[in-house]
């Protein structure tokens, strides 16, 4: 995938509940970003629970050195979690790309952006018993829609990532986003 | 002190800042004296020593690298200068206060890593230095400048504690019987690991004058005819038995 | 090196703030760590055990805070560059030993990821709240030196130069991060061609005084044979505890004070952004100074003239830079997460107006809010 130069910033936030591999996402991404030649800013937000409290993985994405490093809008917002549709889908007007899992996502009709449906974790328990690679078969979604990474830095990323009795079916459940994002008319 | 300690005394060295009659002084020459029957260079020997009259005892008089700390400290400085370098024999000497009181954590941390130095304690029974306020070893009903009318505490069993909490080797004399005395630091170094020994040593200024031993010799008789072996303190209560010192070794 | 990839010098890879830390201290020379678990620090102590133990280095995990900083003293005296890491509620409890390393001119590096206090406050969330505490936090006249870092990147320089520093000058160097910085991920270039300053151990004069050209005087370690004395008491050139004597006391105290203010001109490094015309400057340290760059830019492009002045050493306070700064612009806006320390301190050295954004909330500054602060001055 080729980078025009100088693209204006990104700012990416993904959110869910910890333990559904969001932060993970985040680093892979940021990854991606660094492996495109980019800077990046990578931070993450926890809830004071230990378990399974809300999880927010942040990045900004940009040419240039990155001043602000915390997400003011988002861009790109994937969700995994009602809690944190709610919290951060933009409210009427907006140009912010929505991502969301319908497993637990019931999206509303004011919220602004445009919508995306995934359906991550059912592809993910139908083609692999459990739900665990559902945030890469999203990246693999939002890649092929959004260019936000190329394909080839995704995945170095996810080999440098998964260990590796992981990795086939870390790059299997990349295709079958990519392949979703393709049939859903990128 | 026999002329063949002074190797060990620092050059100009004016002379000790204890008070006549302090058994600091004893236990200085005790420490020496087992340090003489090691092979172990001087430059390889480092003192380390909290605050109070007890850490005193190493700096400066100890003509080696002497490292005087912070109250109740002595043994967390100790642990790093003896990981960052093993090859230092490594000997902290310091006061009942700042080794159980102020520094209790840290001796009992340190046993249970099993750090690998000798630990001197200079049981005095109360805090010397400061106007001889209640400490954690001063006994049951023992009269302090904080407790007039006697302690009502129970004092810490150091020698237990330290055994209980991982050490190789613990014991406890008065500097009424130095050969004991000096006979135990010697084993206390020779055994690799943590190793312990308490140095009943009587403080005339602080303690003495408040517990009608003010007369120097008489609280030496009276703190060497409370000193009882294990076996007779088996025989005791406990109330009897927390009015007396047991000395000897103890050993895992 | 085991437990470490070799990357090119000029390779870009993502790391943690606080992983940068730890890579830059094994990457200058530190052989021994001591330090007690305490969020948003505790990725430093994790990275340091895998590092120094793959690499025969001591990495100790002691009982508390009280411990760790003593420990770090004792191997610094045995020869070992050395560190601690931790948080507020640690940084507390270490100050009396703090004064102790200062006192007795013992090298150490000390990494504070500020959370937001006081007491246990909010663990997680970022704070700038200890910035008197390097300064004012121990007993006595102290005159320390504290570097703050604003990105990833700098948490792995700024270590470097901490380590640097304190061998250079004999005394106790703080690395004042924060949460933010320390927590977040960004690209980094682990260098290894850098200039690595050992303390000296050898040369004219007694470890406590006699000093060579440049104020700081010889280190030898304990076992080197130099019968060392040191001790947190008024000592001598030689080590000798000289309690009584007044000439003494002062003597020291003063040298100590001299040994870091006779070189600010080499300790204190500031960066100046957009202040050719500014009319209008953010004098901001640490992550806030993100949030002021972008501010700066936000407000030239609505026309006004905003420039930044940032801070990478905080202590000693850049006088000389503030006092500058106040003759070049109309107003100083100092943007920190805390009820305005450092403006406090920067009003001393200039007469302009200098207005405090002091943000205590547990998140970094948004720059649109200090957009609007400084359209709202009068
Ligand atoms: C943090 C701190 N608290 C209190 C003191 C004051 N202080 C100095 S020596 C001492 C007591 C020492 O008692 P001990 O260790 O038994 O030694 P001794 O003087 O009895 O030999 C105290 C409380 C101090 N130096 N530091
Ligand atoms: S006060 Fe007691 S312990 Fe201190 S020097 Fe005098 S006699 Fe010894
Ligand atoms: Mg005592």
């Amino acid at each position: 995938m080729n980078h025009a130069m100088n693209r204006s910033p990104v700012q990416v936030r993904i959110g869910g509940e910890a333990g559904q591999g969001v932060i993970l996402a985040g680093v892979m991404l940021a990854q991606a970003a660094i492996g495109d030649g980019r800077k990046v800013a990578q931070s993450a937000r926890y809830g004071a629970a230990v378990r399974g409290g809300e999880a927010t993985a942040d990045l900004v994405i940009s040419d240039t050195p990155i001043d602000y490093p915390h997400v003011e809008t988002p861009d790109i917002l994937v969700v995994f979690s009602q809690q944190t549709y709610d919290k951060f889908a933009p409210a009427g007007t907006g140009d912010t790309k929505v991502f969301y899992d319908p497993f637990f996502v019931t999206p509303s009709k004011t919220a602004g952006g445009s919508l995306w449906e995934i359906s991550a974790t059912e592809m993910a328990i139908e083609k692999f018993g459990k739900s665990t690679s559902s945030n890469l078969i999203v990246l693999g979604f939002i890649a092929q829609l959004t260019e936000v990474v190329s394909e080839e830095s995704l995945l170095a990323a996810i080999e440098q990532n998964l260990p590796s009795r992981h990795r086939a079916a870390g790059l299997e459940a990349l295709a079958m986003g990519k392949k979703a994002a393709v049939e859903a008319g990128a | 002190m026999t002329r063949d300690m002074n190797k060990y005394l620092r050059d100009g060295l004016p002379g000790t800042r204890f008070c006549p009659g302090c058994g600091h002084g004893i236990l200085m020459g005790a420490i020496l004296r087992a340090v003489d029957r090691l092979d172990v260079a001087l430059d390889d020997l480092l003192f380390v020593s909290g605050i109070g009259c007890a850490a005193w005892i190493p700096s400066p008089n100890i003509g080696t690298d002497t490292l005087h700390t912070l109250h109740g400290r002595a043994l967390a400085f100790a642990t790093g200068a003896k990981l960052a370098n093993p090859k230092l024999t490594t000997i902290v000497a310091s006061g009942d206060g700042d080794l159980t009181s102020i520094g209790g954590n840290h001796l009992i941390h340190s046993a249970r890593r099993n750090l690998d130095v000798t630990v001197i304690c200079a049981n005095n029974l109360i805090y010397g230095m400061t106007g001889g306020q209640t400490a954690s070893t001063t006994p049951v009903g023992a009269r302090t400048s904080t407790d007039p009318d006697g302690n009502n505490f129970r004092p810490f069993d150091i020698c237990n504690l330290v055994m209980a909490s991982g050490a190789r080797y613990a014991a406890r004399f008065p500097v009424t019987r130095p050969k004991q005395l000096i006979d135990a630091i010697e084993k206390a170094l020779r055994i690799e690991g943590f190793t312990f020994v308490e140095a009943v040593s009587p403080c005339p200024t602080q303690f003495g004058r408040r517990n009608s031993t003010a007369e120097i010799s008489a609280l030496y008789d009276s703190v060497d005819s409370q000193c009882i072996s294990r076996a007779e303190a088996q025989t005791m209560d406990e109330d009897e038995r927390l009015r007396h010192f047991v000395v000897g070794e103890f050993e895992p | 090196m085991a437990g470490r990839k070799r990357v090119a010098e000029t390779t870009e890879v993502l790391l943690q703030g606080n992983v940068a830390v730890a890579e830059a201290a094994i990457a200058v020379g530190c052989r021994f760590f001591g330090g007690y678990p305490i969020t948003p620090s505790s990725e430093i102590m994790v990275r340091m055990a895998e590092l120094l133990r793959a690499d025969d280095g001591v990495f100790i995990q002691m009982e508390d805070e009280l411990a760790s900083i003593c420990a770090v003293i004792g191997a610094s005296w045995s020869g070992a560059k050395s560190m601690t890491a931790t948080s507020g509620p640690g940084l507390s409890l270490m100050q009396e030993a703090l004064g102790y390393a200062y006192f007795t001119e013992t090298p150490l590096v000390l990494v504070d990821i500020q959370r937001a206090g006081p007491a246990t406050g909010q663990a997680t969330h970022v704070g700038q709240g200890d910035m008197m505490q390097f300064k004012y936090g121990s007993h006595g006249d102290v005159f320390p030196v504290a570097l703050v870092p604003w990105s990833v990147q700098e948490c792995y320089d700024l270590t470097i130069r901490a380590f640097n520093l304190s061998e250079k000058f004999r005394v106790p160097v703080f690395l004042a991060a924060d949460e933010a910085v320390g927590h977040l991920r960004e690209n980094v270039v682990l260098h290894r061609n850098f200039e690595v300053v050992d303390r000296i151990k050898e040369g004219a004069g007694d470890p406590f005084g006699s000093p060579l050209p440049d104020g700081v005087p010889i280190m030898p370690a304990f076992g080197d044979g130099g019968r060392l004395m040191v001790t947190g008491s008024t000592h001598d050139g030689r080590g000798f505890r000289k309690v009584d004597d007044p000439e003494i006391h002062d003597t020291l105290v003063t040298r100590l004070m001299r040994k870091t203010l006779d070189h600010v001109d080499e300790i204190v490094e500031v960066e100046e952004y957009m202040l050719d015309d500014a009319e209008i400057a953010f004098f901001a340290y640490g992550v806030s100074a993100r949030s002021a760059l972008a501010a700066a830019k936000r407000l030239r492009s609505k026309g006004v003239k905003a420039g930044l002045l940032r801070a990478l050493t905080i202590w000693p306070f850049p006088e000389k830079q503030v006092t500058q700064l106040g003759a070049r612009v109309k107003t100083i806006v100092v943007p920190e997460l805390n009820k305005g320390m450092i403006t406090g301190v920067a009003r001393g050295f200039t007469g302009t107006p200098v207005h405090a954004f002091a943000q205590t909330n547990g998140k970094i500054i948004e720059p649109d809010s200090l957009v609007k602060f400084v359209e709202g001055l009068p």
